[in-house]
């Protein structure tokens, strides 16, 4: 779900936006700055709702901008625990199944967060779940699927480090700096098909 | 930066989805060819690709309206019903997140809003819980999107006979 936060931050108006009216030029930078990532312990910022309030611009010495602090509002994504969300199915593997909305690809089911009586199968690379002894219901990858949110993952991300930043080194498989734990088990969860 | 305050409100996707369309059309953005259309006809003058907020404000203005789209309130048209969907949801004892997520899922289903729901059967009776997935059959009908559902499959079938055809 998506919510409202206020932050308020010092941003750097550049000397070249001088020209066109405040709100936008300090809207602009913020998207810049904010737009698509992750706060950390808030959420995924979406974009800049509104902004509330705007301090008197300060000048540093040697540097063309100025510097106004401003308190604004924003759109961030930040589903609550107990949340139902539907997605698609990018991956299965035995531990569990990887979940991808739109715009967020960190979901993650594990095998034990998935219906009772369900089994990976190798072969369909799929999950089954039988309800009962005559029935299989698969979860196969691309299909829509309901799920309950029940724990969200912040990690700390250190910046990258110059040899990585100019591509002489791969970067090493990091954790992603927000993901969620969710889980598929009571009625209603699962593939949408199943329950039309 | 400081966060301020955590949360200040909650948003409907609906809300979200108005807020990034304008913020799409005010900087000219295309995302396929029927956008690239409509830019076409419109009669403005400057139509010029705003891009001064970063890449990353499209990346994802792009991806959430593509989220927002697929979901189920993709067929809410009109604003006045959506409040209207709000108040008639108001005289039901539901907790304000609760009540946003019928808002932002639209639940055509009993399992589907029990889910929803915490303890729905308990705190409500099986009229009240038709009452609101009628009002929701009422306000945003179902009939077009069957239809689309139809057409896609056709399509697939479609693709197939021909994949069939090359082989």
């Amino acid at each position: 779900m998506f919510i409202l936060s206020e932050l308020s931050d010092l941003v750097r108006i550049p000397p070249h936006t001088f020209n066109i009216p405040i709100q936008h030029s300090i809207t602009d930078e913020l998207n810049k700055k904010f737009a698509n990532k992750v706060i950390s312990n808030l959420g995924l910022v979406v974009t800049i709702w509104d902004l509330l309030d705007i301090k008197d611009g300060l000048l540093k010495p040697g540097d063309g901008g100025s510097y106004v602090e401003v308190q604004f509002r924003c759109i961030v994504w930040k589903p609550f625990i107990g949340e139902i969300l539907v997605g698609w199915v990018s991956d299965c593997s035995a531990e569990g199944i990887k979940v991808r909305l739109d715009f967020f690809d960190e979901i993650w089911i594990p095998k034990s967060y998935i219906f009772e009586n369900c089994e990976f199968k190798q072969v369909e690379k799929a999950w089954v779940w039988r309800p009962d002894e005559d029935t299989e219901f698969f979860i196969d990858i691309n299909e829509k699927i309901r799920f309950r949110v029940e724990e969200e993952i912040f990690v700390n991300i250190k910046p990258q480090s110059s040899s990585e930043a100019s591509g002489l080194e791969e970067p090493t498989n990091k954790a992603p700096p927000y993901a969620l734990l969710a889980s598929c088990q009571t009625d209603g969860m699962g593939c949408l098909s199943w329950w039309d | 930066m400081k966060i301020l305050k955590e949360r200040e409100g909650f948003l409907t996707n609906f809300e979200v989805e108005q807020h990034l369309t304008d913020i799409k059309k005010k900087y000219n953005w295309t995302f396929d060819e029927k956008d690239d259309e409509e830019l076409q006809k419109d009669k403005r003058k400057n139509k010029k690709r705003f891009d001064a907020c970063g890449v990353n404000l499209e990346v994802i203005t792009r991806d959430v309206l593509s989220y927002v789209h697929n979901g189920p309130p993709s067929n809410i048209d009109n604003v006045e019903n959506f409040k209207s969907l709000g108040i008639f949801l108001n005289q039901y004892d539901l907790m304000k997140v609760e009540k946003l997520q019928i808002m932002n899922s639209l639940p055509r289903s009993m399992v589907i809003l029990y889910s929803l729901v915490e303890e729905c059967d308990q705190r409500f009776n099986e009229e009240k819980c038709e009452a609101i997935i009628n009002k929701i059959s009422e306000l945003f009908p179902l009939g077009d999107e069957g239809e689309e559902e139809e057409e896609e499959e056709a399509d697939h079938e479609g693709d197939e006979d021909d994949s069939k055809m090359e082989d």
